[in-house]
């Protein structure tokens, strides 16, 4: 990939455009001003106090502490976050799992010690108070043969550091061997002291409320490990990027060879885009990009498959009008057998903005770069940097897709999404062109907003859905219902509309999975929690099932005596 | 907004830090061009303890003064060994009588560096680096001129185990007035330095096992290796990957009953969240799909707790804007049991705060200006964040949100990141700990289920950049004290302590400034329910945990004092400027 020619653009105008702290500017702007140029230079690839190392401190048995960050081999350059305290491999120390913004974003740290102190693991368990007993605290004191005694506190709890929840399990380092444990006294969460005895050291231990004595708990002491380093992989420009849903692209201009301009695709009122009918793949290059002239000769040679697919490359020069012999001859030279334009400067910004919108970066496009619109012009996929024709054979099935596969499309990984938060494009993209100066596609989406307005989706496509739902046409129903969801992931209605289908259709863990969403959305729906109570039973989960009946027998729902026939009709099922 | 505190003042802090990585001269800030210039001096100092080798040539010409001076201690003592760790410390040259100051030794460059390649002498895989702290343009009394304060950290191998060094000088630098050559070290007094000998069998206490535990997973290679940066280059961001991170939630808990800890891992969006599950053998599997908890939505953090008391770890997991509850039929299959609304959540706890035997909830939320979300004012004590929530459990997963019925409503629009219970008074109930982010913390103290925030009153509001924090006894007198992870930031330092910087602000405001570019704060619980903050001043020690995060009380070595985590870096990208 070669430099951006729009990075020469930019060249022109300061790094930090604000903070000139000049008279003219009142505090306040200054102050966002401050903020917004410290995001930028961010999303420009800077660095923030990055590469900082992690740091472990010794405490000196009570006299001050000291920095053993790189003597304890926990000086890693990562950008950490949460760390959790576990033993992991049952050796009676301390292991340390971390999370990072940076790769590796986990990473497991084995204590190694080889200290030849002794230790001891208590987990607690609650019976009048809560079964992990959070809350409490352990005080164990030591003694040793010159009858000194140390008294070690620790804290039952859930959730400390940041983001993180350590393990319940205590572990006690003990110090030399030699000492002895001469008391442990579990102090439970409401203040009653309870005194444990038969606690000793190398071993876990249960202290089980109110028995007053542990009880060995046998932990499975896991083999050695090999150390090893793990590497990231370094961050690469080049991206493909599967848009989350179809964005209808603004109206892009363009320059023909023989000079007349070319306006393609604009948003209509409705916020729809203009198709051309065709897939289009538009195609930035220059004639001084190496990696450009590999891409177009690879995509000419697959000029008869891009046509069959229903594909339609358009080369777009990015180098200025006044200097397309040179992109004609170049063209020409490797038998391009597309069309080709030249972007007009208000073009290549429009490109370049949204593909910074759509990464939350600052960073110019760079070359080549490629847009894959769909017939309807909405752009689908966006490639930075070279993609192979083989990639885009496969990606133009993409722009068949509805808006709901294309949002699976969008990640490569499999799993359950709750309530992906999409803002609207009017909402997401009008505010972000506006603040890069970009007025003429702001207005452009937002004529789209105002119609969203008028008109709801989702309310619609749930109304045809629930109408053939009644009807008994269920497969039917089920696809408006998914449209209307695409439209609105947090349409109450049309989850648990859809839920019910899924129900009568025996489809029972999809169906408890839908009304779960409702409720989530909804938690006082009594109806809805009802049949999950069926779902649930109808699932074997009877605890589920009773836990929702004693909700709506909480609120004294009409439903609870149906609930409660089920149960016994379970009960005697079984 | 307070009166009297103007919007500018972020404005400077951060065009200061900007100033610093990119034009300093032209910012106005011309002290941080000549910590420039003096740091690329040290930098070669650095370079020489990597690679003696290259000590022999031109390496140093240039860095020193004709008439330098090194003024050091004259003896160092050891103050801690055990079959872990060895420290020694020089006598503290700083604050302690001229006549004991006078006896210190001095030696000239080449003394000086024979002293420091004898710190790393026979060790392999060296590593030096310098830190500025501090910068007085003006100098310091006495000594005219740029006098600069650095730290400086050199650690290696060698046959017994790792070995680190860690010192603060006070560096006075000759200038050219011509500025026609680099600025030269005329003299280096020691501030504050120790020593580490580490003894462990291995050659440093903690092994990256991350590949044997985590490594045959196909997320290991797919998902978690690449760093969040990679994932926002490649998503489209609307998937949920915001640019600070922090889907890095952990929690530990045994979801199967078998006896052994599992892990649930939070993930950004587009990237499903995974619990694994530990195996005998140490390793884990990912039962992410088949439990019905690979939440693809950004989600942050997650708690593993036990809430419908029926002997298992069900499962919290802040997503999509809310926390979802999930019961765990005992066999790590869960269902969605319930959702709470909690916008921006970042931290979560749970403790029984009404002693009625469930676990009720606490999410702290922030309001991301680095997202645009909202812009902290003012800047240093800010209350225009989002509030945190507590979420009363009514049994039968009946959640009812009471922050304010509890007190918990009281200075509650700040920046929070982090919160934990304990029972710092010991009356019984669960305290609360909440660090955030621009400006005060809070203490709330539980008296009987209700709450009310006495952080100033008890001396631990901690004005700063707080992101975590941990409870430990880390004095061994019976209760619990407090280390609070905060922002370090060198820039600041430098920028903070300088006359010019605020110079119309009031000296408290100045105060809360340099505050603010400290690092993390050590509080002792005096046992009257108050607390000291008892942090060194010296950068050698726990104040200098850098731009902290999950910082933890943990006794590393297993003598039964409890050490500390604190693990950091704010944003790494891939240009070496940092701001």
């Amino acid at each position: 990939m070669s430099q951006s020619p729009l990075e020469a653009l930019a060249a022109g105008s300061a790094t930090v455009d604000a903070t000139p702290g000049g008279a003219t500017l009142d505090a306040a702007s200054a102050y966002r001003s401050a903020w917004s140029a410290l995001n930028k230079l961010l999303r420009r690839g800077y660095s923030w106090s990055g590469r900082e190392q992690n740091c472990a401190f010794l405490n000196l048995a009570g006299r001050g502490f000291a920095n053993v960050s790189a003597a304890s081999g926990f000086d890693f350059p990562d950008d950490a976050r949460g760390t959790v305290l576990v033993d992991w491999d049952s050796d009676g120390d301390q292991d340390v799992f971390l999370t990072n913004r940076t790769g590796p974003r986990l990473r497991f740290l084995r204590n190694d010690q080889d200290t030849g102190n002794a230790s001891v693991t208590l987990e607690l368990r609650g019976t009048r108070v809560n079964r992990d007993a959070i809350g409490a605290r352990v005080e164990l004191s030591l003694i040793d043969e010159r009858k000194e005694v140390q008294l070690l506190l620790r804290g039952v709890r859930a959730g400390e550091g940041y983001l993180a929840q350590s393990s319940t399990r205590l572990t006690f380092g003990l110090g030399a061997p030699g000492r002895k444990i001469a008391g442990v006294r579990v102090t439970w969460p409401g203040g009653e002291a309870e005194d444990f005895g038969g606690v000793e050291p190398g071993k876990a231990w249960r202290l089980v409320q109110g028995s007053g004595r542990a009880e060995p708990l046998e932990l499975t002491r896991a083999k050695s490990f090999a150390a090893s380093k793990p590497v990231a992989p370094p961050v690469t420009l080049g991206a493909r990027l599967a848009l989350v849903r179809p964005v209808p692209m603004p109206r892009l201009d363009v320059v023909a060879e023989n000079g007349s301009s070319l306006p393609l695709f604009g948003l209509q009122a409705g916020g729809a885009g203009t198709g051309t009918g065709k897939s289009v793949l538009l195609e930035l290059f220059s004639t001084s990009c190496a990696p450009c002239v590999r891409e177009l000769d690879e995509h000419a040679r697959h000029a008869t498959e891009f046509e069959r697919a229903g594909l339609a490359p358009l080369a777009l020069s990015v180098e200025p009008f006044e200097q397309r012999a040179r992109a004609a001859a170049f063209l020409s030279e490797r038998g391009w057998p597309f069309p080709w334009a030249t972007a007009t400067p208000p073009a290549l910004e429009l490109l370049d903005a949204l593909a910074a919108i759509l990464r939350d970066s600052e960073r110019r496009l760079p070359l080549p770069a490629s847009f894959l619109i769909d017939a309807q012009g909405a752009l689908r996929v966006i490639y930075l940097g070279p993609v192979s024709a083989e990639q885009l054979l496969r990606d133009r099935a993409l722009c068949d897709l509805g808006d709901g596969a294309q949002f699976d499309a969008a990640s490569p990984f499999t799993g359950r999404w709750m309530f992906p938060g999409l803002p609207s494009d009017a909402d997401f993209f009008e505010p972000r062109l506006e603040a890069r100066g970009l007025a003429g596609p702001a207005s452009e989406f937002a004529r789209g907003r105002m119609t969203v307005l008028r008109s709801t989706p989702a309310d619609l496509l749930h109304e045809f859905g629930r109408e053939r739902a009644v009807a008994g046409r269920l497969d039917e129903a089920q696809k408006f219902f998914q449209r209307a969801l695409a439209a609105d992931p947090r349409h109450f209605a049309t989850l648990s509309d859809w839920a019910i289908v899924l129900h009568r259709q025996e489809r029972l863990a999809s169906a408890a999975e839908l009304y779960g969403k409702a409720l989530a959305l909804d938690p006082e729906h009594a109806d809805t929690r009802f049949n999950l109570a069926l779902a649930l039973l109808g699932l074997g989960n009877r605890a589920g099932a009773e836990s929702q009946l004693h909700w709506l027998k909480a609120r004294g729902a009409e439903s609870v005596a149906v609930l409660e026939q089920a149960l016994r009709d379970f009960g005697a099922a079984k | 907004m307070l009166p009297g505190e103007p919007f500018e003042r972020l404005g400077e802090v951060l065009q200061g830090n900007l100033a610093a990585a990119l034009n300093p001269e032209a910012s106005g800030w011309h002290s941080e061009a000549r910590s420039d210039a003096v740091a690329a001096q040290l930098k070669k100092i650095a370079k020489v303890l990597e690679q003696p080798a290259s000590a022999g040539g031109e390496a140093l010409a240039g860095v020193f003064a004709e008439d330098f001076s090194f003024t050091h201690p004259a003896s160092s003592q050891e103050v801690f060994a055990d079959a872990a760790f060895r420290v020694l410390r020089v006598t503290e040259a700083r604050g302690e009588a001229t006549a004991a100051k006078a006896a210190n030794p001095t030696t000239d460059r080449v003394g000086f560096m024979q002293r420091l390649m004898g710190m790393i002498a026979g060790a392999s895989e060296v590593h030096a680096k310098f830190k500025f702290v501090r910068v007085y343009e003006e100098g310091v009394p006495g000594k005219p001129g740029l006098v600069t304060e650095a730290v400086l950290l050199v650690d290696g191998l060698r046959d017994g185990g790792a070995a680190q060094h860690n010192a603060w000088w006070q560096c006075h630098w000759f200038e050219d007035p011509a500025g026609k050559v680099p600025p030269r070290l005329w003299s280096v007094e020691v501030l504050d330095q120790h020593e580490v000998q580490a003894r462990a069998a291995s050659p440093r206490l903690f092994a990256d096992c991350s590949e044997a535990v985590l490594g045959a997973l196909p997320a290991w290679s797919e998902q978690l290796l690449p760093g969040l940066s990679s994932w926002r280059a490649r998503f489209d961001t609307r998937l949920g990957l915001p640019l600070l991170g922090h889907a890095a939630g952990i929690a530990v808990g045994d979801v199967n009953g078998d006896g052994l800890e599992d892990l649930y891992l939070c993930q950004p969006g587009g990237l499903p969240n995974k619990l694994l599950l530990h195996q005998p053998d140490g390793r884990v599997v990912d039962a992410s799909a088949e439990a019905g908890v690979d939440f693809l939505d950004f989600s942050r953090a997650a708690l593993l707790v036990d809430l419908d008391d029926d002997g298992d770890r069900d499962l919290v997991v802040s997503a999509a804007e809310r926390l979802l509850l999930l019961a765990n039929d005992g066999r790590a299959r869960f269902w969605l049991a319930g959702a709470l609304d909690s916008p921006d959540t970042t931290s979560l706890a749970a403790a029984d705060i009404d002693l009625d035997g469930d676990l009720d909830l606490y999410a702290c939320a922030y309001a991301s200006p680095y997202d645009h979300a909202a812009l902290p004012v003012p800047y240093h004590d800010a209350s225009n964040g989002m509030p945190n929530k507590l979420f009363e459990n009514r049994g039968d997963w009946v959640f009812v949100e009471a922050t304010a019925q509890r007190g918990l409503d009281q200075n509650n629009r700040r920046f929070s990141f982090a919160a934990s219970f304990e029972d710092y008074d010991m009356d019984g109930d669960p305290d609360l700990y909440v660090a955030n982010d621009f400006g005060r913390d809070n203490l709330y103290r539980n008296d009987g289920g209700t709450f009310r925030d006495v952080g100033a009153e008890a001396g631990a509001d901690d004005i700063s950049a707080g992101m975590g924090v941990t409870w430990g006894d880390y004095d061994g007198d019976g209760d619990f004290d407090l280390y609070v992870s905060n922002m370090y930031s060198s820039a600041g330092n430098r920028i903070a302590f300088q006359a010019r910087f605020q110079a119309e602000a009031s000296a408290e405001v100045r105060a809360h400034y340099q505050r603010h570019s400290r690092g993390n704060t050590l509080y002792r619980n005096e046992g009257d329910g108050t607390f000291e903050d008892v942090t060194p001043a010296s950068p050698l020690n726990v104040a200098m945990g850098r731009w902290a995060w999950g910082a933890l009380f943990a006794d590393l070595n297993n003598d039964g004092w409890q050490d500390l985590l604190s693990p950091n870096g704010f944003l790494t990208e891939e240009l070496s400027d940092d701001l």
